[in-house]
C-alpha cells in the first residue's frame, strides 16, 4: 500500500517503450505515435505507451566523455544505435560530439538530437536538476535550428516539435501557443489545424477521458 | 536591550547548552529511553553538501543506496535482536546510538557522519562497544559484511552504477583498488570482518569502523580513520553546535520543542546537496534525494525563518536552475505550482532580515516568471470557459493526482505575484512592481469569482470536481490568498480535520494514511484565525510523530508504519520549524505578530534571539507573572500585535500607547514600541 502511495507521490519518469526501426529520414510511424501522445494528453497517453524504467543507468558523475577521440562518423553511428535502442541518455555524448560538425540548419539531425535530449530528460535515473538542464539544452537546440532553417515547412516542423516537448513536460498553454505559431508560419502543414483545435479542447476540458480526444496524427 | 525575564539568561544558556551539544556522555546515554513514534526504528547519517547518506536500517545495518554494511552480533551462539531505537543525542544532535542485545551481552553502537572537504562524499565513523552485563563469562562475536542490497532494495542511489554488483572491499594492507570500509585491524576476507571474545562479567571491548558513502582509496580512508572515533564525535558535536548557534535561538523552557526544532534544523541543513558551485535542497536523504520545487521552497523558507540566511540564499540561487526559457519554474513534469513557489521562496530567503544585495538579479528572474504566469491567464481568458482566468490544467502525477485546473496552482501563483512585487520594489523597479500589484488585485478578484462558481462553501482541490486536497490547503497560509477569517478557510479546515478525527495531522489517499506536513499549514492558518487550540493540536501531532533521532516521516499509518517512505523528510522538518516560529514571531503582512501560539508553559519565561524578520533581526522576551503578561522586543517600524497567554483576556483599560486588537486576546503596540505590560483576567468572552 505504501509502495503504491509512494509511487503516486513521486512517480519516476518512465522510459519509452520499444519503437519500430526508424527509417533513415522521416520516421512517419514514430511521429504518429508522438503526435498521438501530443494530442491525447501527454503524460496521460504516455503512461500507456511507456514502460517502467530500468534499474539505475546513470553513469558516474565524473565519467569521462565516451565520445572523445571518436570521428564524427563513428560518433554519429553510435548515437543513432543507442537512440534506437532506447538509450537516449547514453546517446547524448555522441550527439554532442557530432553537433558542432553539422550545419546549423540540418533539420533531420537537429530534430533527432533535440528528441534524444527530450527522451533522456524523461527516461534516465537522474535528478530533476539534470532533467531540466537537458530540456533547456533541447529547447536551445530547437531555437538555434529554427533560426537557421529555410522555408516555412522546416520552421513549422521545429515549432511543432517544441510544442510537443512543452506539452509532455506539462505546459499545455505554451504548447497551444506554439502550435498556433506553427500554423501561422505554415498554414498548409498537414493536420495542424485539427491538432490545434484538439489541443485547445483539451485545455478547455482537461478532465475529458483521453480517448474522447481522437484526431489525426501529426509529424514534425 | 535589557532582558525582561530574569531567568531568561539562564534559559538562553540552557538552550545554547542544548545547541552546544552538552548531551550526556555517550555511555550514559541510553538510546532506548528516547521516544520513537514509528513502528520501526531508523536513522540517517548525513552531512550538508554530501550527495549520499547512510540509512541506519531497522535491523541496525547501514545502507547507502548501493551497498549494505550488515552487522551480525551474537553471544553464546545467539544472534542479537534488532535495536529498539536509533537515537540522536538529546533527540537532535546527529551522533546516533543504538543497542542490540544477545542475552546479557549488549552491543552498543555509536555512529557519526562527517563530510569530505574536497568532494561530496561523507564518511561514517562507527564504534561498537561489546559489554557483558551478566554475571558469568560469555563468548561474543561480531561479524560485519559488505553486501549488495538484493533484489528489492528499499531504494537505490540515483548515481549507483548499473547492476549494483561492483566488487565490495574492506581496506587491507596494500589495497590498490577503491575500498568501501575500514576497521581497526580485525581479521576477515575481502567482504567480511569478524572479531570474537570471551567476555568476563562487566568486561567491555570496542571495535572501530569507517564507512565512506562512495568508494575511496584505501590510503585516504586509513588516514581519515587515524583520527580516533571520539575525536570525530567531538568534531561533529562542535560543528553542529556552531552551525545552529549561527541562527535563531529559542529558550522556551520547553526542551522537547527546543530539541525538536534543533533536530529539524539539522535535517534541513543536511538535506542540501552541493553540485559544484550550486547548492540544492533535496526532499530527503534517501529515496527522495532529488529536488521538487514544492519541497525545496518549504525547506528554504524554514531555513530563512530560523536565521540560516546564507544557506537559504545559496539554495535560492540554486533554484534558478529550474527556470525555463519562457519564464516558468518547473522541476517535475506537470507541476505548475513551481513558478509561484519559486517566486515565493525568493521573497522568503532574500528579504529577511534585510533585502539581499543580489535582489535585483532575482527580480529580473521574477519578472520573467510573472510575465509567464500572466500569459497563462491571458491565454485562458481567451478560451471563454468558466475557469479560463485560472491557471491552465496541470497533471502533477502526484499530490492532487488529477489532470485538472488545480486550485493550488492559482494559490501559489497569487503568492508568487505578491512575492514578485516585493522583490521588484526592493530592487527599485517601482513601475514593474506597481504593474504586478495591479494585476494581483485583478487575479484575486478572478479567484474569488471562480470560488463562487464552484458552488462549494470551501476551497476544492481543483476547479473541476476531481482531485485530492493538496495545494488548496496552502491557500490560507502560506499563500494567504484570502483573509484568515474568510468563511471558506474555516470550512476547508473543518472539513479536512473532521475527516481526520480532529485537528492534528491530516490524511492523504486513504484515511489510514497520515501525512505529516500536508495539513501543517492549517496550523499557522489557525493561529491567524484565532483558533489557537487547534493550532496547538497540530503542533502536538508534529511533535509526537518523530523518530528517536528527531526526524519525521511523510506518509505513514496511524500505527506508525511508513513502508518504504523512509524518514526523515525535509519538508516535514520545515513544517515543524515553520509552525513553531510562527507561533512566536509572525512577520507576513504589515504587522509584526508576537506570541500568536505561545503555549502556557512558555509563558513561564521565554526568550528568542536573532530571529530574522522583515523589519530586521529581532530579540524578544515574554512571560506571565501573576495577572500580568509582559513583552520586550527590539522595536520595529511597524505595528506589533501581541497575543495574550491562552485562556486569558485583557483586564481593565490598556495603558497608552497600547490599543485593543482584533480580539480580546490581542493588543496592538505602535511602531517603535519595545515593551508592553498587560493586566490579565482568566477566561475568554
Amino acid at each position: 500500500m505504501h509502495e503504491k502511495r509512494r509511487s503516486a507521490r513521486r512517480s519516476a519518469p518512465r522510459t519509452r517503450g520499444p519503437k519500430p526501426a526508424r527509417p533513415a529520414r522521416k520516421p512517419r510511424a514514430f511521429l504518429l505515435v508522438i503526435a498521438a501522445v501530443l494530442l491525447l494528453g501527454g503524460a496521460g497517453a504516455g503512461i500507456a505507451l511507456w514502460r517502467r524504467a530500468r534499474p539505475a543507468v546513470a553513469p558516474p558523475a565524473a565519467a569521462r566523455d565516451p565520445a572523445a577521440g571518436m570521428s564524427a562518423i563513428e560518433a554519429a553511428t553510435m548515437a543513432a544505435r543507442l537512440y534506437r535502442e532506447d538509450r537516449a541518455y547514453e546517446s547524448l555524448p555522441y550527439y554532442r560530439r557530432v553537433a558542432p560538425e553539422m550545419a546549423p540548419g540540418r533539420l533531420d539531425f537537429r530534430l533527432e538530437f533535440a528528441t534524444a535530449l527530450e527522451h533522456a530528460s524523461l527516461q534516465s535515473r537522474i535528478q530533476s536538476e539534470e532533467r531540466v538542464r537537458l530540456m533547456l539544452e533541447c529547447l536551445e537546440e530547437l531555437a538555434r535550428v529554427e533560426r537557421a532553417v529555410q522555408g516555412p515547412r522546416a520552421r513549422a516542423r521545429v515549432i511543432v516539435a517544441r510544442a510537443f516537448f512543452l506539452r509532455v513536460w506539462g505546459f499545455p498553454a505554451d504548447a497551444v501557443a506554439e502550435l498556433r505559431r506553427a500554423l501561422a508560419v505554415d498554414p498548409s502543414y498537414p493536420d495542424l489545424s485539427a491538432t490545434v483545435r484538439l489541443m485547445e479542447r483539451r485545455v478547455r476540458e482537461p478532465t475529458l477521458p483521453v480517448d474522447a480526444l481522437e484526431g489525426p496524427g501529426l509529424g514534425y | 536591550m535589557k532582558p525582561l525575564v530574569r531567568s531568561a539568561p539562564f534559559l538562553l544558556a540552557a538552550a545554547l547548552a542544548i545547541a552546544a551539544g552538552c548531551a550526556p556522555a555517550p555511555r550514559t546515554f541510553d538510546p532506548d529511553a528516547i521516544p520513537e513514534a514509528y513502528r520501526r526504528p531508523t536513522g540517517a547519517l548525513m552531512w550538508p553538501g554530501a550527495t549520499r547518506a547512510f540509512f541506519v536500517t531497522p535491523e541496525g545495518d547501514l545502507y547507502n543506496g548501493e551497498w549494505r554494511v550488515r552487522f551480525d552480533p551474537s553471544a553464546s551462539g545467539s544472534l542479537a535482536g534488532p535495536p529498539r531505537a536509533i537515537a540522536a543525542e538529546d533527540r537532535w544532535l546527529p551522533v546516533l546510538h543504538w543497542t542490540r542485545r544477545a542475552g546479557d551481552v549488549r552491543f552498543e553502537f555509536e555512529a557519526v557522519a562527517a563530510g569530505s572537504p574536497r568532494d561530496s562524499n561523507l564518511i561514517v565513523s562507527l564504534a561498537v562497544e561489546i559489554v557483558n552485563g551478566g554475571t558469568a563469562p560469555v563468548p561474543a562475536r561480531l561479524a560485519v559484511r559488505l553486501e549488495h542490497p538484493g533484489a528489492a532494495p528499499v531504494y537505490v542511489a540515483l548515481d549507483a552504477p548499473p547492476g549494483l554488483d561492483a566488487p565490495l572491499r574492506w581496506a587491507a594492507a596494500g589495497s590498490k583498488q577503491p575500498v568501501h570500509a575500514w576497521s581497526d585491524g580485525r581479521a576477515g576476507g575481502e567482504t567480511e570482518r569478524e572479531a570474537s571474545w570471551t567476555l568476563r562479567p562487566g568486561e567491555r571491548r570496542r571495535i572501530r569502523f569507517a564507512f565512506p558513502a562512495y568508494p575511496m582509496e584505501a590510503g585516504a580512508l586509513g588516514a581519515w580513520a587515524r583520527s580516533p572515533h571520539a575525536n570525530r564525535v567531538t568534531e561533529a558535536r562542535a560543528y553542529w553546535t556552531r552551525i545552529l548557534g549561527e541562527g535563531m535561538q529559542l529558550a522556551l523552557g520547553d526542551p522537547e520543542v527546543e530539541r525538536a526544532v534543533a533536530a529539524a534544523r539539522v535535517i534541513l541543513l543536511s538535506c542540501c546537496e552541493r553540485h559544484g558551485e550550486r547548492w540544492l535542497p533535496i526532499g530527503g536523504p534517501f529515496h527522495y534525494r532529488d529536488v521538487w520545487l514544492r519541497d525545496g521552497a518549504r525547506a528554504i523558507q524554514a531555513l530563512a525563518l530560523c536565521g540560516h540566511t546564507k544557506v537559504a540564499r545559496e539554495l535560492t540561487r540554486g533554484m534558478l536552475a529550474f527556470q525555463w526559457p519562457q519564464g516558468a519554474f518547473l522541476s517535475q513534469r506537470g507541476q505548475l505550482d513551481g513558478t509561484g513557489q519559486a517566486l515565493w521562496l525568493m521573497d522568503q530567503a532574500l528579504m529577511r532580515p534585510a533585502p539581499d544585495d543580489s535582489v535585483a538579479h532575482f527580480a529580473s528572474a521574477a519578472l520573467a516568471a510573472w510575465e509567464w504566469l500572466a500569459r497563462q491567464r491571458t491565454a485562458g481568458r481567451e478560451t471563454g470557459t468558466a475557469f479560463g482566468t485560472m491557471m491552465p490544467f496541470g497533471d502533477p502525477n502526484d499530490a492532487e493526482l488529477a489532470r485538472a485546473q488545480l486550485v493550488g496552482n492559482d494559490a501559489w501563483a497569487l503568492a508568487g505575484y505578491a512575492a514578485a512585487a516585493r522583490l521588484l520594489r526592493a530592487s527599485g523597479e517601482i513601475a514593474a512592481a506597481a504593474a504586478i500589484e495591479d494585476s494581483l488585485s485583478h487575479y484575486r478578484d478572478d479567484f474569488e469569482r471562480a470560488l463562487a462558481r464552484t458552488g462549494r462553501p470551501d476551497l476544492p482541490p481543483a476547479w473541476q470536481p476531481v482531485g485530492r486536497d493538496w495545494g488548496n490547503l496552502a491557500a490560507g497560509y502560506p499563500c494567504m490568498v484570502l483573509p484568515a477569517r474568510d468563511a471558506r478557510l474555516f470550512a476547508l479546515a473543518d472539513r479536512v480535520w473532521a475527516s481526520a478525527g480532529g485537528a492534528g495531522l491530516t490524511w492523504y489517499g486513504t484515511r489510514d494514511s497520515l501525512h505529516y506536513y500536508l495539513g501543517a499549514d492549517l496550523g499557522t492558518w489557525a493561529l491567524l484565525a484565532g483558533r489557537g487550540a487547534q493550532a496547538d493540536s497540530v503542533l502536538e501531532a508534529l511533535l509526537h510523530w518523530r523518530t528517536a533521532s528527531g526526524g519525521a516521516g511523510e506518509l505513514f499509518t496511524r500505527e506508525g508504519e511508513f513502508g518504504v517512505n523512509l524518514p526523515p523528510h525535509a519538508t516535514s522538518a520545515a513544517a515543524l520549524v515553520t509552525l513553531v516560529r510562527n507561533s512566536l514571531v509572525f512577520d507576513e503582512g504589515d504587522t509584526l505578530r508576537l506570541t500568536l501560539g505561545a503555549r502556557t508553559s512558555w509563558w513561564r519565561g521565554a526568550r528568542i534571539a536573532h530571529a530574522p524578520t522583515r523589519w530586521g533581526k529581532l530579540d524578544f522576551d515574554f512571560r506571565q507573572e501573576g495577572n500580568a503578561a509582559e513583552w520586550r522586543w527590539s522595536p520595529v517600524q511597524a505595528w506589533t500585535a501581541l497575543t495574550l497567554p491562552p485562556g486569558t483576556r485583557v483586564s481593565g483599560r490598556l495603558l497608552p500607547p497600547l490599543r485593543a486588537g482584533a480580539s480580546d486576546r490581542e493588543v496592538l503596540a505602535p511602531p517603535g514600541t519595545g515593551g508592553a505590560r498587560v493586566t490579565l483576567v482568566t477566561g475568554n468572552r
